[in-house]
């Protein structure tokens, strides 16, 4: 069963298309990572499906419901961000039990223990916490509310890495012991792809891949070596990234299955063939364009 | 007009206190948890409530009530005006029975001469003395000063007025004013939310009525009366008054 | 369709209780202004002097009314303030739609009404209080000094109506001015620009109001009103995304 289902989602703020009809499904009980670039859209789309704004077309559905103003989706979803506001009123111990009323699957032991565990005060008013803390204490809630949709907008920004990598682990460890819908988006897939089993790649508003990270990790495959040899393999094939990294030689990117048949026969040639880091994958997939940084250095 | 003015006034005041407030609100609240915020809110509504049944056991012997039939007592003093204007008199009995007058004074004074006159020293022309002769000759003046209703709105100071000062001296009656006298009263008015259904219009028109002073002195018979230049304030009445009209 | 009814209603009260206590420091506003109120009326709202020549009598009238009427400012300003961005972001992390939160507003706005007519009207009591203490009792005029405990609860009663009311046309022009900021300017030239032009209607628009003297009459008009502005808020709200 999808949990989420978009079709030809198109959003659009004046002229600027931010997402760019998107399609595509998320299955139940999956953690997905959304990954993109700065400005890619993810922020955007993640509040499409939180409900908080409606899209220019295209329909989404969130538990077979448009989730824009939709009580029941709202009662089921939970949407961590850096712009949760909670009243100064309340200290964040008296967040955890105020907000524990709204969400059925609420735990509220596993909230105070992770409260204690990151040390964050529990007397003070969420404004004056620090970026980082703030952060934590949103992901706490995310985790705590154990809702069937939980999103994470780049969640550890701010974090250090100590409490990112325990956020990490709490995240993955809530979620094997009570299985739900987990999208995280971050622009550092490095960091998250040890707990993700698919990823949705955003390029400036248009789906690039979306695939699961074992997949991910073996879809593409890079070439090295003399420039007219791997030219004589990769004709005619579409490349995801090309690099002259000296003079007459070249580095290549492309899709595993194009060259898979003639493996043997590149490893022969004297090619260095090597994998792809799916960090390094997206960052090609991702780039504005093909030749990357070098590019630019090369035309001035 | 005014109060559209005043109205405006009011809000703009209103919006500096809030204005004002909410910038401080920022800081001062920080601290103030909702705990804080729910008890003192619960304790300002439970110290006002506990003021209702303090109000109630007050006790309230001295206040003044306004029970008195105003308007009786109003057109009583005009119908007596009304009366001495046109030189009819009442006698100190009716007078004294009169709703909405009352006695302000009384003094005996031994006749020390026999001629009496009147020095009136009065500020206002609202005294008016009335001199009847006794049926016998006891050798005493009798003097009493009596007011009519006077208001204010609704209420009733006619009972707090100073007596005038009476003295005689050697044929002499002195007849002084009090010394200038304020009063000052209290008043409560139904809040506007109320007014609104209460059929009274006790706000507008708090009209002022002053009252007249009578003085009325009883003469021993055959004192000779002297009233050079004040005929008109001082007049005689009963058996001293027919006498003086068989002489003219 | 009866589980969704449930859930929005069971959804609103919660958030309803959430506001409650989080906006409950909203209350210090209304203490404070109650209490700054009261000091400008302690030297009484009217006086009138008269005199003659050997006597000045004057009457000073005291009565809860200026109280009463910053309460209504108040209130008036907490039905916009509700609106707000800063405030309504307060919903996001919880379980809400554009209607449940809606509903939380107007049921806080309804408990603050009640408790703004109660403080201001019990303040009149404090006023009176103070009166006896300070001045000689002979000075005071019993007549409306103690205040039956009907005027009083009828006070209550009249002052809540009139909170929601005003505070529904404060939340109603916040809901308005949340459309488009240009709001913010056209509102209140509409407003003064109406008072200036049609003063006779909007004078007979505010009789309706203030010159009912039925009470269940006063009340029918001022419910039918309520609902209508925050109807009317309602309807503009659920087609408005959520910004931050």
């Amino acid at each position: 069963m999808s949990v989420i289902q978009c079709q030809n989602v198109t959003r659009s703020y004046g002229k600027l298309k931010a997402i760019d009809n998107l399609s595509f499904a998320i299955e139940e009980n999956k953690l997905t990572g959304l990954i993109g670039r700065n400005g890619a859209g993810k922020t955007t789309l993640l509040k499409l499906l939180a409900g908080y704004l409606k899209p220019t077309s295209g329909e989404i559905e969130v538990f077979s419901q448009k989730p824009f103003n939709n009580l029941e989706g709202s009662s089921k979803t939970m949407f961590v961000n850096d712009t949760m506001t909670f009243p100064d009123s309340f200290t964040l111990i008296d967040i955890l039990s105020e907000v524990a009323p709204f969400y059925a699957n609420w735990n509220s032991n596993l909230a105070k223990g992770l409260l204690d565990y990151f040390s964050i005060n529990p007397k003070q008013p969420h404004s004056k916490l620090s970026k980082g803390s703030k952060s934590t204490f949103n992901s706490i809630l995310g985790i705590a509310s154990r809702c069937p949709l939980t999103i994470f907008d780049e969640p550890t920004s701010g974090m250090d890495s100590a409490v990112r990598k325990d956020f990490y682990k709490a995240l993955l460890k809530d979620y094997l012991e009570y299985p739900r819908s987990i999208i995280l988006s971050s622009h550092l897939i490095n960091e998250v792809e040890g707990i993700l089993e698919d990823i949705l790649l955003l390029n400036q508003g248009v789906k690039s891949l979306h695939l699961p990270v074992l997949e991910l990790k073996k879809f593409a495959i890079g070439l090295r070596g003399n420039a007219q040899v791997i030219q004589r393999f990769v004709e005619g094939k579409e490349l995801i990234y090309q690099e002259e990294f000296a003079k007459g030689y070249l580095y290549v990117v492309l899709r595993s299955e194009l060259i898979q048949p003639e493996l043997k026969l590149v490893r022969q040639s004297g090619l260095d063939v090597l994998s792809i880091s799916t960090d390094d994958l997206c960052i090609y997939l991702t780039a504005k364009s093909r030749g990357g940084i070098d590019y630019v250095f090369k035309r001035s | 007009m005014n109060s559209l003015l005043l109205l405006i006034l009011l809000f703009l005041i209103g919006i500096v206190i809030i204005s004002l407030f909410q910038s401080l609100r920022s800081k001062i609240t920080r601290l103030l948890s909702w705990r804080l915020s729910a008890i003192i809110a619960g304790l300002y509504l439970g110290f006002l409530a506990m003021l209702v049944p303090i109000l109630y056991l007050l006790p309230a012997n001295d206040f003044i009530k306004t029970v008195e039939n105003k308007e009786q007592a109003i057109s009583n003093s005009q119908i007596l005006m009304n009366d001495l204007y046109n030189q009819k008199f009442p006698s100190e009995e009716d007078l004294a029975k009169l709703e909405g007058v009352y006695k302000n004074s009384s003094h005996t004074f031994k006749v020390d001469s026999n001629k009496l006159s009147i020095n009136l020293r009065t500020k206002t022309g609202s005294y008016h003395v009335l001199i009847q002769e006794k049926d016998v000759d006891d050798n005493e003046i009798n003097v009493s000063a009596y007011v009519t209703a006077q208001y204010m709105g609704e209420v009733n100071f006619t009972k707090q007025l100073a007596p005038p000062a009476i003295s005689l001296k050697n044929g002499i009656l002195f007849l002084t004013t009090p010394n200038y006298q304020t009063l000052e009263f209290k008043q409560f008015n139904s809040d506007f939310t109320v007014d609104q259904f209460k059929h009274q219009n006790s706000n507008n028109g708090l009209s002022t009525n002053f009252g007249e002073q009578i003085i009325y002195i009883h003469v021993p018979k055959n004192l000779e009366i002297n009233r050079d230049g004040l005929e008109d304030r001082i007049q005689l009445i009963g058996a001293r008054q027919k006498l003086i009209q068989r002489a003219q | 369709m009866f589980l969704k009814e449930a859930d929005l209603l069971s959804f609103s009260f919660k958030q309803f209780v959430y506001k409650l206590k989080a906006h409950s420091n909203l209350l210090y506003g209304l203490m404070l202004i109650q209490i700054i109120a009261l000091f400008f009326s302690i030297g009484g709202v009217s006086h009138m002097s008269s005199s003659n020549g050997e006597l000045s009598v004057s009457v000073n009238t005291y009565s809860a009314s200026l109280v009463i009427g910053f309460s209504f400012i108040w209130i008036f300003f907490i039905g916009i303030l509700l609106t707000t961005k800063q405030y309504k972001k307060i919903e996001l992390p919880l379980v809400t739609s554009s209607l449940s939160g809606n509903l939380s507003d107007i049921g806080f706005l309804m408990i603050a009404s009640i408790f703004g007519s109660i403080t201001s009207t019990l303040v009149g009591v404090l006023q009176r209080i103070i009166l006896y203490i300070s001045f000689d009792q002979t000075q005071i005029i019993f007549d409306k000094f103690l205040i039956s405990f009907y005027d009083l609860v009828l006070g209550i009663v009249i002052g809540t109506l009139y909170m929601i009311l005003i505070s529904a046309l404060g939340y109603l022009i916040g809901s308005i001015t949340k459309l488009s900021m240009a709001f913010v300017l056209i509102i209140p030239a509409i407003i003064f620009g109406f008072l200036r032009v049609y003063t006779d209607f909007f004078q007979k628009v505010l009789l309706v109001y203030t010159k009912e003297a039925a009470l269940p009459l006063f009340a029918l008009k001022v419910l039918i009103t309520v609902i209508i502005l925050f109807g009317v808020s309602s309807l503009l709200s659920p087609n408005k995304e959520v910004s931050q």
